[in-house]
Parts: structure tokens; C-alpha cells; sequence
């Protein structure tokens, strides 16, 4: 990558670009494992939906 | 059906299983090839194609293997050749199945290899050995380890040593069997994993910016921040190249663990009453979670601190292990807090990638079991350590013979293009041959959520068409041109040349096994 664009913000700075898509990248996956195992801790582990196909 | 009388092992527990199944995805890949991918793909602009070929690929892959090998098990088959078999009716299917057999062994053995280098650099870091040591010493230090014809800091046995104990780990685990085995060290090692991983990024994100002086002679201040610039600020041109694209959905086949055979082993242990809609997102983004946000903010931002942008550049394109095994240390090297600090992040660094390696490596040996178990009415014990064995004898060809390229012709045929040929197949047997609608109900057997519908459109055309494109693309970019040898050194061509051979052999016996499996069914039924 070019890395010549990165030299003009001061020393230690995340900046915009980079802050939004590590902001966008975290929050998916730490919202996809939060969703998915909250739903799992509240579903018992036996239950069952009702036969594929059998819902309109 | 299986010929074992023994009934089938089922999970213990829910967690048990996606620790395990999380704990088979996350793997020294997640802390060392990811960073190093999104650096040299367009940093930020890497995450929309790896997002995309996660949600296109990655997940629905994750579910037909899950459907697969849920399907095979409630018919008594563990591994793909009796799933295969299991979805279609053909004399050809459960030989398709071999490559389910035989990738997970091939990489299993040299797996186990890399993975002995974590254990081994865990020692070095508790003892001090990597302490005091400049760049070149690091470089020497990790060179002579790994090139034992050129050897000359460790002894010649010390890598044997560390493979052996290695090995010798990973089977007393799947020895112990599913519950008492696999699903304990996933429910001890991937919290271990995540406290190691998450003590070091807050240590290496909080750390000081330091100065340093560059190869022209002027000096720049870096911090781990700029490290986390560099890897997600956004390189937009990078989004049209379709090697940027083919970068991404190979990373997340690699982190994925899919197109192995393993997550089918592990799923033929669910009974039908078990969700797997849900189970394998949690699974998925547990992974993507420590590839994301852990392996991405560990590596790069720490190098970038020490060593600048240039020295992070460098280190990208020297490799992952570069990365792990010589920035790494030195970094812990410098660390504020002296040799204690730096043996403890040290310890935790490869520590993590051990538990790592070892949560991954368990799956691959299971395919490969539970085929002998299941069709030859072996022990766990037996089979465990017969593979055992064999891993051991082979994988020393690896040490000796690891900077010829003996290592990798079979992680490029058996650990990368394999995988695609693998996961194209049962895709088209699971979606396509069993049919759709079938592939449906049968992902919903006891589903805790219900797939949003499109994702039947996704999963019948889209994936298939992706992998079909990645395929096409890696033979005509790669995989012709590493069959044909292009640039490789004269001296190691024989080498080479013997490692396929090994390769053609251990197929050809594992056809054998799965026609003899067959034969042994045959008249098992006439009689």
C-alpha cells in the first residue's frame, strides 16, 4: 500500500479513514458474536422450531 | 452404516461444542496472516471484500459443513467419504470423499510442525533465550531453528524434540476421545487464548509512541496508533483488483477452517435435535472476532511502534512467520519493565498461538479416526496413536527437509488449493445434488433460528459461482505455474518432486482404505 499518505498526521494519530473502518469492522463482528450468543443463551438447547415448510 | 457396535459420542454441551468448533477456526493464521493480508491489500478497502466473501462464502460454507456432517453422523459416518455416500447414491461419491481424508492428514502433519515452533518459542521466551538478541541475532536464531541443514545456534535434535512433544500432546488429547478430549482442551484453551490475547493488545495499544531512527538517518515518532492507521487506512484503487478480492475470500476460507473435512467430523457428532443455523454464526463470528479485533491489533501496531512503517512494510513482505517469530520478540525485547515483561509477554504471545495451533490441529486428526473406527472397528486409543506414528515418522521429513520446499508443496496442494476443490464439491453435492429444498429442511433440523430465506438463492448460485471463480482463477495464476516448478532453485526441484510423490502415495492408500471400507460393508451385508 501507499504508504507516503500516512506521514501527514502527527505522531500516534489514528485518523478518520482508518478510525471508521476499524470502528465498522469491530462493531460487526463483536455485534454478530454478541447477537448470536445471546439468542444461543436463550434458546434451550432442546428446542425445536416447527418442521421446515410448515410455516406460510 | 458404520460397522463400529460402539454407539456414536455426542457433544457434552453447547458451549463445549462452539468452543471447539471456534477453537478448530482460530489458528496461527488468525495472528499472523490476517494483519499481513490487509496490510498488502488495501488495508481498510481489505475489509469490504473480506466482509462480503465472509457473508457470500464464509458463512454458508460453515453451514453446509455443518449440514454435511450433521447428516453423515446420524448415519453412523464421521468423516466425507460415508457422508458423500450418505448424500448420493453413486459408487463415485465416497471417493470424492477422500480428499476430506486426506487434506486434514496432510496438513495435520506439517501443522503440527509450525505449531512446535510456538511451543518451542514459549520455552525460549520463559528461559530468556530470545533476550539480549538484535534483528540479525533474532533473524539467526529463528533461521537456524527452522533450516537445520544450515543449523548452528540449536542443537540438531532440539526441533525433533519440540515436533515430538508437540505431537505427542496433540493425540494424548484426541485419545481421550470427544468430551474428555477435544471439547475440555477447547473449554480450558480458548479462554486462555482470549485472556493472553486481549492482556497483550491492551498492553501493545497503550503503548508509549517511541522514536526512532530511520536507514536515511532522520529520526520519526510512531505509536501503536499509527500502526492501526496503516492497516485500515482505506486504498480505494485496491477494490478493482481482483487479486484484492481473491486475497480476501482466501483469507476467510483460511481462518474459516472450511474445505478441510474437519468441521464435518465435528458436526457429525450433533444429533438432529442440535441447532446448527445459529451455532455456526456464533462459531464464525467468535473466529472473525479474534482475527478482527485480537489479530488485528497486535502484530502491526506493535512492529510499527518499534520498528516504523518502513520496518512494518518489510516485515509484511518477509512473511508471517517473520512476523511472529522475529518482530515479535523484539519487540518484547523493548518493551518498558525489563526481561520479566518481556519473558511474560513472550510466553503469552506464543502461548496463544500454541492454544491456537492445538485447538485447530485436534480437528484434523478427527476425520481420519473416526473413518478407521467407524469402517475398521479400531480403538480411539489405536487409531490415535497409529496416526500418531505416522505423523511423527513423516512430519521429521518436514524438519529436514523444510527450507527445500518439501514443506511447501503440501501446504500449497493439500492447505490452500485442496481446500477449494473440496468445498466446491460437497457444495455441489449438498446444495445441488441433494437438492435445495433438502438442503434446507435439513439445515433447520432443530434450528434455534431460521436462515433468512435469500440465503438459499445465496447458497444454491452465489457461493458455488464464487468458488468456481476462485478456483479457475488460482489454477490459471498458481496452480499451473507451482506444478510447473517456475523459479524454483534446481537443487531443491528432486525435493520437490519427492514431497508430491508422498502426497500421490498417502492418496492412493486412502482410496485404498475407503474401497477395502466398502468391500468390508459389501460382505458384512451378504453374510
Amino acid at each position: 500500500m501507499d504508504t507516503t499518505a500516512l506521514a501527514a498526521l502527527p505522531p500516534n494519530t489514528l485518523g478518520l479513514n482508518a478510525f471508521l473502518f476499524m470502528a465498522g469492522a469491530w462493531i460487526f463482528v463483536l455485534g454478530l458474536m454478541l447477537w448470536s450468543f445471546l439468542k444461543l443463551m436463550s434458546t434451550p438447547e432442546n428446542e425445536k422450531l416447527p418442521p421446515a415448510g410448515s410455516i406460510p | 452404516m458404520s460397522d463400529s457396535t460402539q454407539p456414536r459420542e455426542q457433544w457434552g454441551s453447547r458451549i463445549g461444542l462452539i468452543l471447539a468448533m471456534a477453537g478448530n477456526a482460530v489458528g496461527l493464521g488468525n495472528f499472523l496472516r490476517f494483519p499481513r493480508q490487509a496490510v498488502e491489500n488495501g488495508g481498510g478497502t481489505f475489509m469490504i471484500p473480506y466482509f462480503i466473501a465472509f457473508l457470500l462464502v464464509g458463512i454458508p460454507l460453515m453451514w453446509i459443513e455443518w449440514g454435511v456432517g450433521r447428516y453423515g453422523g446420524v448415519r453412523g459416518q464421521g468423516s466425507t467419504p460415508g457422508m458423500f455416500d450418505a448424500l448420493w447414491k453413486n459408487p463415485i461419491a465416497k471417493y470424492l470423499g477422500v480428499l476430506g481424508l486426506f487434506m486434514p492428514v496432510i496438513v495435520l502433519i506439517y501443522y503440527c510442525y509450525i505449531e512446535s515452533w510456538t511451543l518451542a518459542w514459549t520455552f525460549f521466551s520463559l528461559t530468556g533465550a530470545t533476550q539480549g538478541l538484535d534483528q540479525a541475532g533474532m533473524k539467526s536464531f529463528f533461521s537456524s531453528y527452522v533450516d537445520l541443514q544450515n543449523g548452528t545456534v540449536h542443537g540438531f535434535w532440539t526441533p525433533f524434540l519440540f515436533f515430538f512433544v508437540t505431537v505427542v500432546i496433540n493425540f494424548w488429547v484426541v485419545s481421550k476421545g470427544l468430551t474428555a478430549g477435544i471439547e475440555k482442551l477447547a473449554k480450558i484453551g480458548m479462554p486462555i487464548l482470549f485472556v493472553f490475547a486481549v492482556i497483550l493488545v491492551i498492553r501493545v495499544l497503550t503503548l508509549d509512541p517511541q522514536t526512532i531512527t530511520l536507514a536515511d538517518g532522520t529520526t520519526a515518532t510512531q505509536g501503536p496508533l499509527d500502526g492501526l492507521r496503516f492497516m485500515y487506512t482505506p486504498d480505494w484503487a485496491a477494490l478493482a483488483s481482483p487479486k484484492v478480492w481473491l486475497a480476501a475470500t482466501g483469507q476467510i476460507f483460511f481462518t474459516l477452517s472450511v474445505g478441510m473435512g474437519s468441521l464435518q467430523a465435528y458436526a457429525s457428532y450433533l444429533t438432529k435435535k442440535d441447532d446448527l443455523t445459529l451455532s455456526g454464526i456464533a462459531t464464525s463470528a467468535t473466529n472473525e472476532t479474534a482475527e478482527v479485533v485480537l489479530g488485528g491489533s497486535l502484530a502491526i501496531p506493535a512492529v510499527v511502534t518499534f520498528f516504523g512503517i518502513t520496518g512494518a512494510v518489510a516485515v509484511a513482505k518477509g512473511g508471517s512467520f517473520d512476523l511472529g517469530f522475529i518482530s515479535m520478540p523484539l519487540v518484547f525485547n523493548n518493551l518498558p519493565g525489563g526481561p520479566i515483561i518481556a519473558a511474560a509477554a513472550g510466553v503469552m504471545w506464543f502461548g496463544l498461538l500454541f492454544f491456537a495451533g492445538i485447538t485447530s490441529s485436534v480437528s484434523m486428526a478427527t476425520p481420519a479416526l473416526a473413518f478407521v473406527e467407524e469402517n475398521f472397528g479400531w480403538t480411539r486409543k489405536k487409531s490415535a496413536w497409529t496416526l500418531a506414528a505416522i505423523a511423527i515418522a513423516l512430519g521429521c521429513l518436514h524438519i529436514v527437509y523444510n527450507t527445500r520446499g518439501f514443506l511447501d508443496e503440501w501446504d500449497y496442494w493439500a492447505g490452500t488449493f485442496g481446500l477449494v476443490i473440496l468445498a466446491l464439491v460437497e457444495t455441489i453435492l449438498f446444495v445441488w445434488v441433494f437438492g435445495p429444498d433438502n438442503m434446507w429442511n435439513e439445515l433447520h433440523e432443530g434450528a434455534a433460528w431460521r436462515i433468512p430465506s435469500f440465503y438459499k438463492t445465496i447458497m444454491t448460485y452465489v457461493t458455488p459461482t464464487f468458488l468456481i471463480v476462485m478456483m479457475v482463477w488460482w489454477t490459471v495464476q498458481e496452480a499451473i505455474p507451482t506444478l510447473m516448478m517456475e523459479g524454483v532453485p534446481a537443487e531443491n526441484v528432486p525435493v520437490k518432486w519427492a514431497s508430491r510423490g508422498l502426497m500421490v502415495a498417502i492418496l492412493l492408500f486412502e482410496l485404498w482404505l475407503i474401497k477395502a471400507a466398502w468391500a468390508k460393508k459389501a460382505a458384512k451385508g451378504k453374510a
